[in-house]
This record gives structure tokens, C-alpha cells and sequence, in this order.
């Protein structure tokens, strides 16, 4: 058992809206995995509804309504996929709602879990603002090197109409996703720059696990501040998770933005209409996409990279069943994979068998999570289907 | 309250993966006395899902398997855990169609609508749920496993009808493992209408006379103005009129267009209104969402009764007299299912939190269940209150009902406390005057209490 300090929990008008229907339960992607309905959002809106409304007959009947270690891994058994919100009978705002809870979880003496103490962690680390670090030299300053991805001969505009916000992935880890962006973005005529390091995490990963205080309290205002310092009024970037974060979250944080938002992605899909991004090479191969959540149900971004996969020469594009709205969880958002890797792994598996069934060659999303969840599932499941990241994708056809 | 009443909680919950391993424990259950209580998909309002007593809860959402898709005898089999959302994806990606499904098909279970004994989306034209099914495969409480119905054919002939006997059995009689569906060739097309009235009386008689008339739509959906307008209160948009008619064909492209004709042609005599296509295609597609203004309650109370079609004014405005008494928020849904029944789901927006007043509220249940047998319907479903309702609705039948029960299932282990028998965890039974009384007086405490705003 785990004494709270306040035991109301967050939304509690919602709990009784709840119509424990049950919509949600088949279209969460780990309730399909394990089975029990403690996973389904209703469980867990249940219990939430008897936590929040303890009664005296609860006292006569002895019953113990309390959270334990099993009940916070069941709120944090959830990938932020928001299908379940899609699904809701009384429209109510799930996604927020799991966010939420986490966050009056640990204001109120929850532990996280390590895996996501660990993002804290760095993310926090002045000398990081990341969730990675060298492993050879655990202290190196990290942050000095955020726009080292850059490739050599790509000038950085010194009057730039557009910032790519790179986001922490492409920088440390997938360099050649920013690398292809900047590429393209360079190729298009585009004038642009980079925050390099004054560009720190966007919060995403911290934000979905309920661990809101830095980035409310410093890093929104700050990433937002770097942006109009550079005196743009766009912003591309080429993660889903950034993508949403800098889109829905930070309005909620700071206010109305001075600048739009674009998914690379829809970026892509003005510069082609506008003949400055042109497919020189034809990609002979039967393509299928994925919808990454963030971009997808919490983005609303559905038709652009679809627009861009289908103007390649040479692409037979074909759908999976679940797309867009009602798209499937690849397993990798919301910090689950690094917390249930397994299970994470094992929804892949079912939507790489979805994507197989339509008899495609690739699979290509816009998220660089989907493309290595995706691959390890295909890896898992022993399905030859590998997954690319728009971006490489495109790099192939310029 | 009701677990002052009631055990509901389980005291252990199994998730079986086979028939021979639900065989294996129904054997273990009745030795130690054990109850066994079979969940679905867990949608039902009614607590059929629910234990009375603690016991064993069968957590049958574990069988999900589709077993096979039979193109050639038009079949699809599969375990009762898969939703009938998903059976119904997976004919039509087969080029093939399913007739009727519920109207919480994304929730509800193959196995429980059986057990509810449904109607639903496609009744009108297709049946109920036993008209769905050629055959069930059932674990009965002695272990023994059954096949009842045929897979390939039709179950009538003469011999009792094993199969029927499950549909609307609630689980009291055994557990079903597995399901074979009848399935249809795919319609060239799906097209819902949808259909305005300002006036009630015009509402009512339409629905009325399309009843009457030699066309036969897919489905019938209803719902009257205070639905329409709970609907704008959350945002919405829904017109402002006393009532919606929503009507979809499927078929062949010049029969539908046909029948499409004639209904307008019924429609417009009545000072109806046809909606554009863009609103008839939103009106289907919120077809499994009767309750998306709940959040104004926040809670709702939904009753389900069958009346004839043409005694739907007096239950319309006997429903309204009550709600006016009641001084509640209520509304009414619904749906034709066959040329002479009304299936009508009123619902009461109220607050669950305010314990008085929404206990009060309950009363409106059972009132509009005693309309529905003045005019000649019924109430549907029985559940762990409404089994007192048994005795009124099968009269010296219901003897026969408890001969079936105690010779299926005699060591009484089966989801006991439902369907024949309402029973308390004291394992005092719910009187049936009492209830009755109960309620009434509980109608009056509504009534004198302030409206409901």
C-alpha cells in the first residue's frame, strides 16, 4: 500500500461520466496484451472513481481502496496512444486524464518508476537537457554537442524564415533523420537555422510520466524564448513526439505561440505543391504507413506524409485496416517502452503482422520510436518486414 | 448501497483459455459450492456480469480467438470474448456481411449478447441474435461440453431447440465456448437517411407507417427531441426538432434507391424533413453512442422495453407524464427491431452523488416497465433486480423456467442470484411485492423532491 497525502484524484466529474462501456478496452494496445481489465482505461477509471469517493460503507464493509505498486504499474501500463479517448462513449478527454493522474500521483508521494526517474535525471542535467548521455564518460557535457549532427557544407541561415527544431533523438541518437531534414530543407532553398544548444529537450518523455515540473517551470518558456529569439514564425520538426509537445502541450503552458508549428511531414507537402521539392528517383516498392500516434489522433496529421509517400515515382502505396483515427499503437509512446520493453515489442509484433497482411515491402512512419519499435517487432515476431522513417525515405527519391 | 446488499465482488477471477479448462473447473466449482459467474464484455447495465455472492468470475474476454472465416457456407466461428465490432470488421474485409450486431457492438461480447438474448443494429431485417447464429458449443455446470445448433444449417426441425434455450440465458445454464455466425453476401451498398419532425404525432405516425409499408429497411433508429437536445447541451450539433427517424437500407443499388423512394414518399406526407447525406452518414456512424450526453448527469439510468409499434403514442406520452411527475431529465431512444416491436431505451440523466435523489430516481425504471406491459410490450432483460419481473412475464411458465434450471443446473452454481432467482448475500430473496412497493414509494419521494435542472 502507498499512503498518499491527498486521496483525490484529479477529473473526478470524468470517473462519473464513465459509462464503463467498455469501447476503450479492445483498442488499448496493452489491455490486448495482457488481458486483465486492470489494463483497460475503464479498470482504471473505476478504481479511480472508488479511490476518489471512499465512503463510510466502505469503513462497515472493511474495504481497502488504496493504490499499491501494481496499481501505479497498471496507470503507467499505457503508451499515450489517446485510442481509447477515439473510442469513448462520453467523449471524454482520456489522454489528459492519464497525464494527468501521474502527475497527482507523484506530487502526492508516488515514486516514479527508475526508468523514468532515470529521463528525469538527465533530462534535468544542466549539462545534458536530454535523455541521453555518453555511456563511455557519464558527465560529459552533452548539451555543447546538440548541433553537432549538422552536416558539413549546409549553411545555417543567418535571417532564417524557418527553425528545425531537431528534437533529442535525431541529435544524439538518429543523427542521419536530422541530417536528411536539414538535407532536403537545404536542397528546397529554404532559409533556416538551428537552436543547437540552446534547443533542450522538449519535454515529451517527462510530460507523458507525470514528471511536469521542469518542463512547465523552465523548459517550455525556454525552448519557446530560442525560437523567437531567432525571429521566425515557423518551426519544423521531425519527431511525432516533439511535433505534439510543441504544438498542443506548450499553448497550454505559456500561451498562445508566436510561431506555427509544422510536422516535417507537412512541410514536405508545401514545398512539393510549391515545385521546390521535386522526386528525381523512381522507388520501385509496395509501401504501407504507419500513423504514429502523436502525429496522428494527438497531431491530427494524417494526410501529409501520405501525400508525400504517394508522389514518388515508382510507389505502390497500400492501407493497413487500422489507419488513421483508428490507427494501432506501434507500443514505443508515453516512456512505456523503456519501462515494459517486452510488451512494447509485443504490440509491434501485432502491427507488424498488420502491415504484412497487406502485402508490402516497407513500412513507413514519420516517428523515429515507431521505426526502431516497429523493428525490433518484426525482429521479435520473425517477420521480414522492416520499417523506414519518412525522411531516409524520401532522401531516396531526391 | 448495493454491496450492503450484494457480494459483488469476486473472490477470485479466471481467465480460462478452453473449453476442457472451464470443464475441469465448473467440476471443481460444483463440488466445493462455488458460484461461476461468466462475464462478456461487461456492457450490460443490468449486473448480469456481476457476482451476487462472490464465487468464481470467468473473465471470458481471455477466449478471443477467430477461429475461421467459411467463405463457402457463409459462416464465420469464433470464441464468445471477440467483440461483435471486430466480427463485424472482419466479415465485411471478407467481402462479406453480418446482419445484426448490438448497438454497443464495440464493447459487447459474441457470448454476451447471446446470454442478454439481443436485439439490435439490423434486427428489423435480420433478427435477433438467435437469428444470427447456426451454433454454440456450451460447457455445461456438470463439465460435460455440447454442441447445440448446426454449423451449416438451420437448427429448426422438430426436436427441442437446444441452441435457443441459451439465447437470453444470462448464464445461468452453462457457458458458451465457441460461436459459429451466420454471415450474408455483401450489400452493393449502405445507405442510411435520416429524417426531421417538428411534430411528435407526425413523428410517431411515420415510424408507424413505415412499418406498414412493403419496403424493409436495414435499421431503425429513433430518438425524440429531449435526446436531441442533451446532445446540443454537450456541443453537439443536432437539430432542433421533436424528433429523428434514422433509417438505413443495405443492398442491391436499384432496390435500396427504390425503397429509399417510397419511404420519402411516407415521410413527406407527414411534414417529415430529410436531412442531407453528410448528416445521415454522422447519424450512422454515432450509432453505438445513444449515451454521449451522460457527462450533463453525470450518471444515467437506462430502462429497455418492447412495445407494439402502434401503441407507441400512449408509451411516448406515458413516458413524458412520468418524466413531467418525476420532475427528472429523461429522454427517449430507440429502435424498430421487427414490423410490430419498438424497442425503446429511455434514459434518465441524474447524480449518483446525491444518493436520495438518484436512489429516488430508480423509480422511473420500473415505471415505465409497467407501461410497457399495460400497452402489451414488456421490459427487457431480468439481471440481478428484474428477476422479480419472471413471474409477470411468463405466468405458470415460469415453473417450467425454474423444472429447465434445476435440471441443468441443480447444484445451482451457474451466475446464481440472476435471471430466476433475486438474491441478496444473505441468501435472502428480494421479494417481489416489496420490491415493487419499494420502488413506487421511491417514485412519490422523486416527485415531491425539487426538479431535476
Amino acid at each position: 500500500m502507498i499512503r498518499l497525502r491527498n486521496n483525490q484524484p484529479p477529473n473526478i466529474d470524468d470517473y462519473y461520466t464513465c459509462l464503463q462501456c467498455g469501447y476503450c478496452k479492445n483498442v488499448c494496445p496493452v489491455y490486448n496484451q495482457l488481458g486483465w481489465e486492470s489494463a483497460t482505461p475503464r479498470g482504471k477509471v473505476y478504481w479511480l472513481k472508488q479511490l476518489s469517493g471512499k465512503s463510510l460503507m466502505d469503513k462497515i464493509l472493511r474495504r481497502k481502496i488504496d493504490i499499491n505498486d501494481a496499481w501505479v504499474k497498471r496507470i503507467y501500463s499505457c503508451t499515450s496512444c489517446a485510442a481509447c479517448e477515439e473510442y469513448c462513449h462520453v467523449n471524454l478527454k482520456l489522454a489528459d486524464l492519464w497525464e494527468d493522474v501521474k502527475e497527482w500521483m507523484l506530487n502526492d508521494g508516488v515514486k516514479p518508476l527508475a526508468p523514468h526517474k532515470m529521463l528525469y535525471d538527465r533530462i534535468s542535467d544542466p549539462s545534458k537537457r536530454n535523455p541521453f548521455q555518453d555511456d563511455d564518460n557519464p558527465e560529459r557535457d552533452l548539451l555543447k554537442k546538440r548541433g553537432s549532427w549538422l552536416p558539413e557544407g549546409i549553411k545555417l541561415s543567418r535571417n532564417p524564415e524557418v527553425v528545425f527544431f531537431a528534437g533529442c533523438t535525431s541529435s544524439y541518437r538518429l543523427q542521419m533523420l536530422a541530417q536528411s531534414a536539414a538535407t532536403i530543407l537545404d536542397n528546397a532553398d529554404v532559409k533556416f537555422s538551428i537552436l543547437g544548444k540552446d534547443e533542450w529537450c522538449c519535454g515529451s518523455p517527462l510530460l507523458r510520466t507525470g514528471q511536469t515540473d521542469i518542463i512547465k517551470g523552465e523548459y517550455a518558456e525556454h525552448n519557446v524564448q530560442a525560437i523567437e529569439a531567432r525571429g521566425v514564425h515557423t518551426v519544423v520538426t521531425a519527431c511525432a513526439g516533439c511535433f505534439n509537445t510543441l504544438k498542443n502541450n506548450y499553448p497550454k503552458i505559456v500561451g498562445k505561440l508566436p510561431f506555427k508549428v509544422y510536422h516535417i511531414s507537412e512541410f514536405l507537402e508545401i514545398l512539393h505543391k510549391r515545385n521546390k521539392l521535386k522526386f528525381k528517383k523512381e522507388i520501385n516498392k509496395t509501401i504501407t504507413f504507419h500513423d504514429p500516434c502523436h502525429l496522428g489522433r494527438h497531431g491530427k496529421v494524417f494526410d501529409a506524409p501520405r501525400y508525400i509517400i504517394r508522389n514518388i515515382p515508382g510507389v505502390k502505396f497500400v492501407e493497413m485496416d487500422r489507419i488513421r483515427k483508428n490507427s494501432r499503437c506501434c507500443g514505443a509512446g508515453g516512456g512505456f517502452k523503456i519501462a515494459f520493453n517486452d510488451i512494447a515489442e509485443d504490440i509491434a509484433v501485432d502491427r507488424v503482422k498488420e502491415a504484412q497482411a497487406t502485402g508490402a515491402e516497407l513500412i513507413v512512419t514519420p516517428c523515429p520510436f515507431c521505426v526502431v519499435n516497429l523493428n525490433a517487432g518484426a525482429k521479435k515476431g520473425n517477420i521480414p518486414l522492416k520499417s523506414m522513417d519518412l525522411l531516409q525515405f524520401v532522401t531516396q527519391a531526391i | 448501497m448495493m454491496s450492503l446488499m450484494f457480494k459483488n465482488t469476486p473472490d477470485l477471477v479466471v481467465k480460462p483459455k478452453n473449453a476442457l479448462e472451464i470443464s475441469k473447473l465448473m467440476k471443481y466449482a460444483v463440488k466445493n459450492n462455488i458460484p461461476i459467474i461468466p462475464r462478456g464484455g461487461g456492457s450490460w447495465g443490468l449486473g448480469g456480469a456481476v457476482p451476487t455472492n462472490g464465487g468464481i468470475l470467468l473473465d471470458m474476454g481471455s477466449l478471443n480467438e477467430i477461429i475461421k472465416v467459411d467463405k463457402e457456407n457463409l459462416t464465420i466461428t469464433v470464441e464468445p470474448g471477440v467483440s461483435w465490432k471486430e466480427v463485424d470488421d472482419i466479415v465485411t474485409s471478407n467481402d462479406l456481411f453480418l446482419g445484426a450486431y448490438p448497438s454497443s457492438a464495440p464493447g459487447a461480447s459474441v457470448g454476451g449478447w447471446i446470454n442478454t438474448g439481443g436485439i439490435g443494429i439490423g434486427s428489423y431485417k435480420y433478427g435477433g441474435v438467435e437469428q444470427q447464429i447456426r451454433s454454440i458449443e456450451v460447457v455445461l455446470p456438470d463439465g460435460k461440453i455440447i454442441r447445440a445448433g448446426f454449423e451449416k444449417v438451420m437448427s429448426n426441425s422438430s426436436g427441442y431447440n437446444l441452441r435457443d434455450l441459451f439465447v437470453g440465458s444470462e448464464g445461468t445454464l452453462g457457458i458458451i465456448t465457441k460461436v459459429t455466425i451466420k454471415l450474408h453476401p455483401a450489400p452493393e451498398i449502405i445507405r442510411p437517411i435520416s429524417f426531421s419532425f417538428n411534430d411528435v404525432g407526425n413523428f410517431i405516425k411515420a415510424i408507424s407507417e413505415i412499418t406498414r409499408a412493403r419496403i424493409m429497411p436495414w435499421n431503425i433508429t429513433i430518438l425524440d427531441g429531449n435526446h436531441l437536445e442533451y446532445l446540443r447541451k454537450i456541443g453537439m450539433d443536432a437539430p432542433e426538432v421533436e424528433g429523428l427517424i434514422n433509417v438505413t437500407f443495405e443492398g442491391t443499388r436499384a432496390v435500396v434507391n427504390y425503397e429509399a423512394k417510397v419511404l420519402e414518399r411516407i415521410i413527406s406526407k407527414l411534414d417529415g424533413e430529410k436531412m442531407d447525406d453528410e448528416f445521415s452518414e454522422h447519424e450512422w456512424s454515432e450509432r453505438y453512442y445513444e449515451l454521449r450526453s451522460k457527462a450533463i448527469g453525470p450518471t444515467a439510468l437506462v430502462g429497455e422495453v418492447f412495445v407494439p409499434v402502434k401503441k407507441l403514442k400512449e408509451m411516448f406520452d406515458g413516458t413524458n407524464k412520468v418524466i413531467k411527475r418525476m420532475k427528472i431529465r429523461a429522454a427517449i431512444v430507440g429502435m424498430i427491431s421487427d414490423r410490430n416491436t419498438a424497442v425503446l431505451m429511455p434514459y434518465v440523466l441524474t447524480d449518483e452523488r446525491k444518493m436520495v435523489k438518484s436512489l429516488a430516481t430508480m423509480a422511473f425504471i420500473k415505471k415505465i416497465g409497467d407501461l410497457a406491459f399495460k400497452f402489451g410490450g414488456r421490459p427487457a432483460g431480468l439481471g440481478t433486480f428484474f428477476s422479480v419481473n419472471l413471474k409477470k412475464l411468463h405466468g405458470k411458465g415460469v415453473e417450467t423456467i425454474f423444472d429447465i434450471k434445476t435440471s441443468i443446473d441443480p447444484y445451482d452454481v451457474m451466475n446464481p442470484g440472476k435471471l430466476t432467482e433475486g438474491v441478496t448475500r444473505f441468501g435472502v430473496p428480494i421479494p417481489a411485492l416489496g420490491f415493487r412497493s419499494g420502488m413506487e414509494l421511491m417514485g412519490v419521494v422523486k416527485g415531491i423532491l425539487p426538479k431535476d435542472k
